[in-house]
């Protein structure tokens, strides 16, 4: 096992930027994910730290010792890839004993064992001595993981395994990586565009866009403290709520006007604004945060809206609103309450608020 | 009404199919046809549709006379020569155009490696002829081996570029990240992937040269005629030896036969290019 670390790592292709001075550590034993959209860069890293590509600049170590310049075989990692690279012409048996028939050090009694033993550890010794293609894609998916892990590697790194599989299985077999991952204490680097996946796996949370790192940290601390408005967007589902409005001041208290829809914050909740550089602001709020009332409280923030579409998810119900002007709200709220044409207040408290200085995605968050 | 218009189709179709084997089929038919008739018998009116008095004497000539056999084995030995380092370098241009785009970037050597194709073979004869002069390569077996692989080398190298474009790149990616190297990689997992092609372009390269007949007339001399420059030779001004013609042409096609009926599955795989699934 190794702690990975990541200095100043920039790669170009040509005039394109790919990571652009990106540092990570890696905590041995730990299991981080990078996310981000397509082109974020997130790919390139992992492909950086498996030595499929060399960095333009920056350094990359296990252990304190840099590894840069090393090929991809004398890195001690395992990898699964994205359309996962088994081998048609091969069983699964024979894909799985594959890294280990890579040197000669292991005799064949002990490629048997170590074969069996992963094999029955990813679930997937009842299939493994049928052919790639007679797999189905679950099936496939854990052969796959039995490959990377047969050889316990110091470093395992997956790039977006599970995007083609149906939700269920995908659900499934994540938790059960993560399982694994413990049992093995192996220094794990996952990379995916799924931001729920991201935030059910990670020990850490690497956000990832236009080649640089914009947040890291564990799920939780990303989820309810949003470093920048790209950040508040892309995590969460369903994704905040998000209004535009002009800062004013009014003595010690901040209007915060979408045009709208109205904020009056006084006290703690306004003093950040005073740091605000820009007078336009992103003022977001977590759908999670939001709760129903039939009249405007006094005490607590509002916005008025008619539900135009309730979606049940269990327990809880997605609703879909839009105010009186037609801005878009989504909460969400315990099953069964509300249905669609009801008419009240969708309400939270100051606190709840997330302020950014500004409305693009690299607005900092203010509070 | 759609039943009846979907029968006249079907036997349509068939009746054409029926057609066109038997226009197909008609000359090789022919050739075996002559090949077993006695000489007498060949230029008769009406011909007879099955040689009367089945003679095996054209076979005789053609296993016996040395010069035919010399001719086949010359064709033998150009065609196999050429086969093997057309496939060889082939192999080894096209897994460079295909995993190394700093080879050939824009693609344009890649392009122009064609050009060899894109002119009538016959607009070099002369240039070529009076080249292979200076060099000393006429009448030499390599002179024809060199001047074959000129026109394979640019089929075989597309062909395996396309082969290895099949195979995603991430296989190879993994054997490295198992600890593997890029040979190894190449041995354990391209190569097996990688062999239908391989084969069937092996035969389009050896077919084309055994075939060859415009080059190996104008470069071979007497030492080393190619079957397919004594053919002609047995059309003599008072006698065509139409049986020791046919039977020829049934000996020299039998191999490329044969590699055709052994090799099936693998050609049509490869013809197809990607269609059937690696």
């Amino acid at each position: 096992m190794a702690k990975v670390e990541i200095d100043n790592l920039t790669k170009r292709y040509g005039s394109i930027v790919a990571t652009n001075d990106i540092s990570l550590d890696i905590e041995d034993g730990n299991l981080t994910v990078l996310v981000g959209p397509s082109g974020c860069g997130k790919t390139t890293t992992l492909r950086s730290v498996a030595g499929l590509e060399t960095p333009t600049e920056g350094t990359i170590s296990f252990d304190g010792v840099d590894i840069t310049d090393r090929q991809p075989q004398d890195r001690d990692i395992s990898m699964v890839f994205q359309d996962l690279a088994l081998y048609p012409h091969m069983t699964g048996w024979e894909n799985v004993a594959f890294p280990l028939r890579a040197e000669k050090e292991y005799s064949e009694q002990e490629i048997e064992e170590a074969v069996r033993e992963t094999a029955e550890v990813t679930d997937c010794d009842r299939f493994i001595d049928k052919k790639i293609t007679e797999l189905s894609g679950g099936q496939q998916q854990r052969v796959a993981l039995a490959r990377a892990l047969v050889r316990r590697p110091e470093v395992f790194l997956m790039d977006e395994p599970f995007s083609d599989l149906d939700e269920l299985l995908k659900r499934q077999l994540r938790a059960e990586v993560v399982q694994l991952q413990q049992e093995f204490g192996v220094t794990m680097i996952h990379v995916t565009h799924d931001q729920e996946e991201a935030m059910t796996m990670g020990d850490n949370l690497v956000v990832m866009n236009k080649g640089k790192v914009v947040q890291s940290g564990n799920p939780d601390e990303v989820f309810s403290r949003p470093r920048t408005l790209f950040v508040a967007m892309f995590i969460g589902s369903p994704q905040i709520n998000r209004f535009d409005c002009d800062l004013s001041w009014d003595g010690d208290t901040a209007v915060l006007d979408s045009g709208e829809l109205v904020f009056e914050l006084s006290g703690d909740q306004a003093a950040p604004l005073r740091e605000a550089t820009e007078t336009k602001l992103a003022v977001c709020v977590r759908p999670q945060r939001l709760t129903w009332a039939e009249a405007e409280p006094q005490d607590r923030l509002s916005v008025p809206v008619t539900v135009n579409l309730a979606e049940k998810i269990g327990t809880e119900d997605i609703i879909r609103c839009t105010t009186p002007e037609g801005t878009s709200v989504t909460a969400e709220v315990n099953s069964g309450i509300l249905s669609e044409g009801m008419e009240g207040y969708l309400t939270f408290e100051s606190s709840n608020l997330h302020l950014f200085d500004g409305v693009d995605e690299n607005a900092e968050r203010l509070n | 009404m759609s039943t009846s218009q979907t029968n006249w189709f079907k036997w349509a179709g068939r009746g054409l199919l029926v057609a066109y084997t038997l226009f197909v089929g008609f000359p090789i038919y022919w050739t075996l046809n002559t090949a077993f008739k006695p000489l007498g018998q060949i230029g008769t009116f009406p011909p007879t549709l099955y040689p009367k008095g089945f003679q095996l004497d054209a076979f005789v000539w053609v296993l016996s006379n040395s010069r035919a056999i010399d001719a086949i084995l010359n064709s033998l030995i150009i065609a196999t020569g050429t086969t093997i380092l057309s496939v060889i370098l082939g192999a080894l241009a096209g897994y460079a155009f295909s995993r190394f785009s700093w080879v050939d970037p824009g693609g344009h050597v890649s392009f122009w490696l064609l050009s060899t194709r894109m002119f009538p073979p016959v607009a070099v004869v002369l240039p070529i002829f009076f080249i292979y002069g200076r060099l000393g390569l006429q009448d030499t077996l390599i002179g024809l081996i060199l001047l074959y692989l000129t026109f394979n080398l640019p089929l075989t190298t597309w062909l395996m570029r396309d082969f290895f474009d099949k195979i995603p790149t991430s296989f190879e990616e993994a054997a490295f990240v198992d600890g593997y190297s890029r040979f190894q990689a190449f041995r354990k997992v391209i190569f097996p992937l990688v062999r239908p092609g391989l084969v069937a372009t092996m035969m389009l390269a050896w077919v084309f040269a055994w075939n060859e007949f415009l080059f190996a007339w104008i470069i071979t001399g007497n030492s080393t005629s190619t079957y397919t420059t004594i053919l002609p030779t047995l059309i003599e001004s008072n006698q065509i030896q139409w049986n020791n013609i046919m039977a020829m042409a049934t000996v020299v096609a039998t191999p490329p036969t044969l590699i055709l009926i052994a090799f099936r599955d693998n050609i049509i795989e490869g013809m197809t290019l990607g269609m059937t699934d690696i």
